[in-house]
């Protein structure tokens, strides 16, 4: 087409302070444009019908797993767990000679992409490595706007997605694609409200309890609210919320904000917060010699990046979360074990990251293969067992779980206890928190 | 026009404003059939889009920081305004997001009046520093929004989880805007506008003493800048499905709209289109390989430095520089003692 | 008695609110440009302050005076290699270069360190001392008292040395500098040392208070060095103290009366409004009062 080939030479010079050579650039355009699509220019048309006759035959050689996590920025720290997590998972079924799909050994490729924390960059992310890298399932990210944002591009695609690290119910609307194993930050309230009722009926907490909340603006922190003030409707003669306000992630000095909590002369202070605000408020809370009978950071309390810097300071803080390495059972001794080569201390995260690669390659397992509407609804229609609390993940319509919450509470001799619920205890709680 | 003499044996004609219109509306049109040829895909689909993303947004900006020379560091705000206004109209009365491309690009040039009528009597550094605090005060607004007017609307920090939408619908919107963006920066580069806007950034002083409306013209500039971006916004909320304060309004949007530009050649009509490939296709692909989310910030940062030490117009300045010795090799007879 | 307390807190935190833009004046005064890569060397000195303190236990206090000197002759070389070579040209090319430089240490920094959230803890990190209903934080107080410390030497040195005052004539007049026999290359290589030397002192304190990362909150802290410089008035050291205090203070005021979530969007509305009311600072405002 000589035309055309005369129009993009003659495009190819205008008047930017001289003539400027265009034909080299838009040469260049076009040689970036055909090397970025070339690493995956087309997508794998989807396999073919389900429960086809031969599932061998439709076994890959390799599969390629893909997660965006934020490796570097606020969220690093559990980012690294999960990455942890996945690595350890796929490397054992590597070394055993792969994951055995219909009799045959299959390697997992596991291609993880570091999202800086950033929500629109992981959404970009995923996209890139559905249609760039051509993987066929995608393990879960973290937090709960990165997560709905991770959900709303697999959506789009088609592609199934399990994940582990966002708990708002807000990220499953409208889903069809996506499941989560972690149960919703309102159950992680109410459980907590849970625990209080008994330690009031047993005469250690008045009744009602004035709470004072302060939570992190995010909606990890407003759900935590709502499911305290949930409660707070359901008894009212129970818990009176005298004091709730928000606060920036990130902040640098809470004293205004912690003089006006002791203004409002609560009983219990409970804060849901990231773990390096829970630790700049829980040291400046110390310093302005502030009291309370119940105290905790969410599900932060117990962890050990906090714990180590707070040391003596997070004394006696209650935390629930999803999993603690604490909890009885062989199948949480064996995991301690083998994750012991990772050196990482068994936070929720690695627990919940483990159990995500468990199920993506059970459900790979079960459907003999990647083919995407099959994983997906194998997925969503098993009964999968764990060793989270409940013993089973029964995804639910929107692809949450609804699975109970374990609770700590730090113990002077720089340990924890379990404390709820019941069955899982390992000690007594110590409510009221004793004054120094 | 002084007779010049034709390079390369190009005529002339062929870089006239009409040349270089017909080529900006057939690369829109090769752009645009790219899911029509080639339906499956879907990587150079997503490329396209972010690399055309990219480029309005750049475009947008340069009006105003390069044609006028006022740097801007607060422009995710018009482009946060654009995909909220979108995006908040679309979910509340479901309106068609494309449909209210427009809506989001005037209420992000009535923004943009707003803001700029004070600031832009600032000059140099002082405009900067204020629309970074423009910038950031928008992000801020965004996030407490909905706390400080007791509504729902923007979701806050939780971002805004918006229905599903066809994605392929928007990459044909996005070639539309991205020939409207080019046409209008071609337009005005080559117009009265675009000389006046040059005046300013050459001695402002000295443009208001021959008669240049400087004030208006560079509001105006400003607006047109903050529409487009505007456009990108809904044309983001349109595909991603999902806004949220720190991405939509983040200081790190603002600094690559700085980057693209800056990189591509500052005041050039092209300039941010050869930008935005390189900083949304080329440095992905960088990421990709090296695995590393800093390694392509800090190239970046490099080349920041090198352009301002050294080649003030960019990667346009540097494809100008490599023209004669290119000509020479096209047309050896030509370089031929 | 909040409105007391919010009073002193903000005393406290002005006091680091001015260390980390005492440079951000000085380098404006000699070289007309904002220093925007003071985000990055703050930074910077937080991560060796953090190094200095693994290594030998070194209190970050001290720290200063590791990082203090360090840090000059990094600031002397961006001036020497950098900002020189772009000082005739117009001022937003000497901030878009020293842009490059934020972006190149902030890329640095988080390669080498990665993005983990860290924190120095010196045994004295829960002390206080008590006054009557009102407590203090010793770390606070460590950090303010820098702050005033720093501000009285500055100014001996700005008023009372030959190199403060060339410093300051040339943030006044170049030619009549230049006329005047004082090696202008020089005074500003040096007051670009001393400013990027603050910055790096800045980021010693802040380990003290913070718990921080690469990214965080040194980007919100820049934006905040900001507003404190342009309501200062840029050139006026005196005017970034008492600016400090007047941004800590408005940001404490508001989270004591209204909301705590309200915080940084109060020092972002403040930097818009006084550029566009008083483009001259406070200190333009002190001076119509013939205070300073």
């Amino acid at each position: 087409m000589p035309s055309a080939a005369a129009l993009i030479i003659a495009a190819s010079r205008t008047k930017v302070g001289g003539f400027i050579m265009r034909r080299l650039a838009i040469v260049a355009l076009a040689a970036i444009f055909t090397v970025a699509a070339c690493g995956g220019s087309t997508t794998p048309p989807s396999s073919g019908a389900p429960g086809s006759a031969a599932p061998a035959a439709n076994v890959p050689d390799t599969i390629k797993l893909g997660a965006s996590l934020p490796l570097t920025g606020a969220d690093s720290t559990p980012g690294k767990f999960m990455k942890d997590a996945y690595e350890l998972y796929i490397k054992q079924l590597n070394d055993a000679g792969g994951l055995v799909v219909s009799g045959k050994k299959v390697k997992i490729d596991l291609r993880i992409e570091d999202n800086k924390s950033d929500a629109a960059t992981s959404g970009q992310l995923i996209e890139k490595l559905i249609t760039q890298d051509n993987v066929d399932l995608m393990l879960g990210g973290y937090n709960t706007t990165t997560v709905a944002q991770e959900v709303k591009v697999v959506n789009r695609l088609k592609m199934p997605y399990v994940g582990g690290g966002g708990a708002s119910s807000s990220i499953y609307v409208d889903n069809q694609w996506a499941v989560g194993i972690l149960a919703s930050i309102e159950k992680l309230a109410l459980t907590q409200m849970e625990f209080i009722k008994t330690q009031q009926d047993a005469a250690k907490l008045p009744k009602p309890l004035k709470i004072a909340v302060a939570y992190e603006n995010s909606s990890h922190g407003k759900e935590f609210l709502a499911g305290i003030k949930q409660a707070e409707t359901a008894s009212p003669d129970r818990f009176k919320v005298v004091f709730s306000e928000t606060f920036d992630l990130a902040g640098k000095d809470y004293t205004s904000l912690l003089n006006k909590v002791k203004d409002a002369n609560a009983d219990a202070y409970m804060v849901d917060a990231r773990v390096n605000d829970y630790i700049t408020m829980q040291t400046q809370y110390k310093q302005l010699g502030m009291y309370h009978l119940y105290e905790t950071f969410g599900p932060r309390g117990a962890e050990k990046a906090a714990r180590d810097a707070l040391k003596a300071s997070s004394d006696y803080i209650v935390a629930a979360a999803w999993f603690d390495s604490l909890m009885p059972g062989d199948s949480v001794k064996k995991w301690l074990d083998t994750i012991k080569v990772t050196g990482d201390s068994p936070e929720w995260y690695l627990a919940s990251g483990w159990e995500v690669a468990r199920i993506l390659t059970g459900a790979i397992q079960k459907a003999g293969g990647v083919d995407k509407q099959k994983v997906r609804d194998i997925v969503f229609n098993t009964t999968w067992d764990t060793f989270f609390p409940g013993g089973s993940f029964k995804f639910g319509k929107n692809g949450q779980v609804d699975n109970d919450y374990v609770m700590t509470q730090n113990t002077p001799d720089g340990n924890r206890i379990i404390i709820w619920p019941k069955d899982l205890a390992t000690g007594t709680a110590t409510v009221p928190i004793p004054k120094k | 026009m002084t007779a010049q003499p034709p390079r390369l044996g190009l005529p002339r004609w062929l870089t006239s404003v009409w040349t270089q219109a017909a080529l900006i509306v057939a690369i829109g049109i090769v752009i645009a059939l790219i899911p029509v040829v080639q339906p499956r895909a879907l990587n150079l689909q997503r490329l396209a889009f972010f690399v055309l993303w990219y480029a309005i947004m750049a475009t947008g900006w340069n009006i105003i920081g390069g044609y006028a020379g006022q740097i801007s560091f607060g422009h995710s705000a018009f482009l946060g305004m654009g995909a909220y206004v979108s995006g908040v109209l679309w979910y509340t009365t479901k309106i068609d997001p494309l449909l209210t491309l427009p809506v989001a690009g005037l209420a992000a040039a009535a923004y943009s009046f707003l803001v700029g009528v004070p600031t832009l009597r600032l000059r140099g550094p002082y405009f900067a520093i204020a629309t970074i605090g423009v910038g950031e005060a928008s992000r801020l607004f965004a996030v407490n929004f909905d706390d400080i007017f007791g509504v729902t609307l923007t979701k806050g920090v939780t971002g805004l989880s918006l229905p599903n939408y066809d994605a392929e619908t928007v990459h044909y919107a996005t070639a539309a805007v991205f020939v409207l963006a080019m046409l209008t920066t071609l337009w005005i580069r080559r117009g009265v506008f675009g000389t006046g806007l040059f005046a300013i950034n050459m001695d402002r002083d000295a443009a208001e003493t021959v008669g240049v409306p400087t004030a208006r013209l560079q509001v105006l500039a400003l607006a047109v800048s903050a529409f487009f971006c505007a456009m990108a916004g809904t044309l983001y909320a349109a595909r991603q499905q999902f806004l949220d304060p720190a991405s939509m309004f983040g200081f790190d949007k603002s600094i690559a709209l700085v980057l693209i530009p800056l990189v591509g050649g500052l005041g050039t009509v092209w300039g941010p289109v050869f930008g935005a490939l390189l900083y949304s296709a080329g440095l992905d692909q960088i990421q990709s390989a090296s695995r590393n989310p800093y390694l392509p910030s800090l190239i970046y940062g490099v080349l920041l430095v090198v352009i301002v030490l050294f080649e003030p117009l960019g990667i346009v300045g540097l494809l100008g520089r490599l023209r004669a010795p290119l000509g020479r090799l096209l047309r050896p007879s030509e370089g031929a003692p | 008695m909040r409105l007391v307390e919010a009073l002193i807190s903000a005393l406290m935190v002005a006091g680091l609110y001015a260390t980390m833009s005492y440079g951000l004046a000085l380098i404006y005064g000699v070289r007309k440009v904002i220093n925007i890569a003071n985000a990055g060397t703050m930074t910077l000195g937080a991560f060796v302050t953090l190094l200095i303190w693994q290594a030998t236990g070194l209190d970050p206090l001290l720290c200063v005076f590791i990082v203090g000197p360090l840090f000059f002759f990094v600031g002397a070389l961006i001036e020497v290699f950098l900002v020189r070579r772009v000082a005739a040209q117009a001022p937003i090319i000497s901030l878009l270069l020293l842009f490059g430089v934020l972006l190149v240490i902030q890329a640095a920094t988080s390669l080498v360190f990665g993005g983990d959230v860290r924190s120095v803890r010196p045994a004295y990190i829960e002390s206080v001392v008590k006054l009557g209903d009102i407590t203090l934080a010793y770390n606070r107080l460590a950090v303010f008292f820098s702050g005033l410390v720093i501000l009285v030497g500055l100014e001996l040195f700005l008023r009372n040395t030959f190199l403060g005052r060339a410093i300051r004539a040339l943030a006044q007049d170049v030619e009549a500098c230049q006329l005047a026999g004082i090696d202008t290359k020089r005074v500003s290589m040096i007051a670009f040392g001393i400013g990027t030397a603050l910055s790096g002192a800045a980021g010693c304190l802040l380990t003290l208070v913070f718990a921080f990362d690469p990214t965080n909150p040194f980007g919100v802290l820049q934006l905040k060095s900001f507003t404190i410089i342009v309501l200062g008035g840029l050139e006026s050291v005196v005017g970034v103290a008492f600016a400090s205090f007047v941004l800590a203070l408005a940001e404490n005021v508001t989270v004591t009366l209204w909301k705590a979530q309200l915080e940084n969007l109060v020092s972002f509305v403040l930097l818009v409004v006084v550029l566009v009311v008083m483009p001259g600072g406070l200190a333009a405002l002190l001076r119509r009062r013939g205070v300073a």
